[in-house]
């Protein structure tokens, strides 16, 4: 046995993303820092999202860099307070969270069961009658799952959506309208997709 | 009805006939029909609505995935969707399931792409599953009837063709990253329970995750397909085996989600691409598609992970 050994003289200490490295020098000397998620449509298709984070100095230059959206650079963002260019563009930020955090609920539950709690979790809940998320619900035919699971499913989908709720009122500075506007938006926004609403009207099925 | 609400339906009624320049009794027939193809068209389209669309490509795929289904307890009725005809399984586990067939291949007009295109809208499934027969490249190792799936598919005709200027062939062939995809997480999750299960009960079907190549070449020469898999680059996982339809439902399944791409592919071992073993086809071919098909229900069926 050797005398010193690195895995077990000194606790772990988790590596830093390379990006949230460069960007922590970057932020401390810049005033503002925005972030753009860009994500093209192609046809039926969307391109990888990319995010562009923009920091601005005190002197009036600024310092632009590019990357895949990544759910571990984003929250970093979120955690330095820095929002999207604009409530669309927060939106978007808010569906591909939406995504990355629901993700793992699907791949435990199945799509079917996570598919259903999901809607009627939405459609019983606080937002279930706001637009445009009412409308969007409306469009999504689903059944009502049922087994001891469900309730499990449930718990993790509100954990989800509180946590997102949460990060928008701490980034919109306790705006609630804001926070609500952005959250139903975005939830809208994963549904559209996951169950292809748009497509579903461009080819005539709606 | 209420008085008042029927009232107010009447006043309605007669404010449309006059606008439409018709009798009351006229508008009232027309929007009756009207209302009633609506509401026979909801109705139509709830009833198709599915988590998952299963997707065949031949006559015996079709019937083997039907025997499957009866067999589980499962229906397999037709019905007629404004894009072409589904089988309704109904409810598979907590999924609600559809199966529908498209031409062998991707290239053709029905073929898969423009098919599950379609499927996907009309039944606002979240998840494409191809069901079926496909090659195996090891016959050394693997048997007919044994289930490949996919944890990625490998579109080997997407490359770059370069003359070969420093070495001694005509010419090379670079394959890009885009030419693998992976499948989705959440049925590869699930088909690895399967597979274990199937190593730990002994239950009939042999599951074996891998990469699956997919490209619109009917293989029948052991020679063509063994230089197509030793040229392909190394890959952390092994090649189980080849079918046609995969790239036209990965274009399909994409534009959900690239991060989470919503199709997998699940199918039997039916020949390993050479002239002997295709000679015997018409054999093995119901026996890999039923196996496929068992597979892929028992996985529907699974309970979450807990």
């Amino acid at each position: 046995m050797s005398a010193t050994n690195k895995y077990f003289d000194t606790p772990p200490a988790a590596p830093e993303h390379p990006k949230i490295r460069a960007w922590s020098g970057w932020r401390a000397t810049s005033q503002r820092v925005e972030l753009e998620v860009r994500r093209p449509r192609e046809g039926f298709a969307f391109r990888a999202p990319r995010m562009y984070v923009t920091f601005y100095a005190a002197d009036g230059t600024s310092r632009q860099d590019e990357t895949e959206w990544e759910l571990e650079l984003d929250t970093w963002l979120l955690e330095q307070h820095v929002k999207a260019r604009d409530v669309v563009n927060e939106t978007l930020r808010f569906a591909l969270r939406f995504k990355a955090a629901f993700r793992p609920i699907a791949i435990r539950f199945g799509d079917g069961f996570f598919n259903s709690v999901l809607v009627y979790q939405l459609r019983g809940g606080p937002l279930g009658n706001t637009e445009p998320l009412a409308g969007l619900l409306g469009e999504i035919h689903e059944y009502k799952a049922a087994g001891g699971s469900r309730y499990d499913c449930e718990q993790l989908i509100d954990f989800e959506i509180t946590v997102a709720a949460q990060a928008l009122l701490s980034l919109y500075d306790n705006d609630r309208t804001a926070a609500e506007n952005i959250l139903i938006a975005a939830l809208a926004q994963y549904l559209d997709e996951r169950f292809h609403i748009t497509e579903r009207r461009q080819l005539g099925f709606a | 009805m209420g008085p008042d609400a029927h009232q107010i339906l009447e006043k309605r009624l007669s404010t449309e006939a006059e606008r439409r320049g018709e009798s009351v009794d006229v508008t009232r027939d027309a929007m009756l029909r009207r209302g009633l193809d609506g509401a026979q068209a909801e109705r139509q389209a709830r009833s198709l609505t599915a988590d998952i669309v299963l997707v065949v490509a031949t006559s015996t795929e079709q019937h083997e995935l039907e025997v499957a289904a009866k067999e589980q307890g499962f229906t397999f009725n037709a019905q007629r969707g404004r894009a072409g005809e589904y089988f309704q399984l109904g409810l598979v586990g907590a999924n609600r399931v559809v199966a529908m067939r498209v031409s062998m291949g991707a290239f053709s007009p029905d073929g898969a792409a423009a098919r599950c295109i379609q499927a996907r809208a009309e039944t606002q499934a979240t998840t494409i599953i191809l069901v079926g027969t496909a090659f195996g490249v090891d016959p050394a190792r693997q048997e007919i009837g044994n289930v490949i799936v996919s944890e990625s598919v490998f579109l080997y005709d997407d490359r770059h063709v370069l003359d070969d200027e420093q070495g001694d062939a005509k010419f090379k062939v670079v394959h890009p990253p885009t030419a693998r995809n992976l499948a989705s997480p959440t049925w590869i999750d699930r088909f690895q329970r399967l597979a274990e299960q199937a190593s730990g009960d002994g239950a009939a079907e042999k599951v074996k995750l891998g990469i699956v190549l997919s490209g619109g070449a009917r293989i029948e020469s052991a020679a063509y397909r063994d230089e197509l898999v030793a040229g392909l680059p190394q890959m952390d996982l092994p090649i189980v085996g080849g079918e046609m339809e995969g790239m036209g439902a990965i274009s399909a399944a994409l534009s959900t989600d690239p991060t989470d791409p919503g199709w997998i592919i699940v199918k039997g071992i039916s020949d390993f691409a050479d002239a002997q073993s295709r000679a015997r086809i018409e054999e093995t071919r119901g026996l890999a598609a039923r196996a496929s098909a068992r597979a892929v229900l028992r996985v529907l069926q699974l309970p979450p992970r807990v």
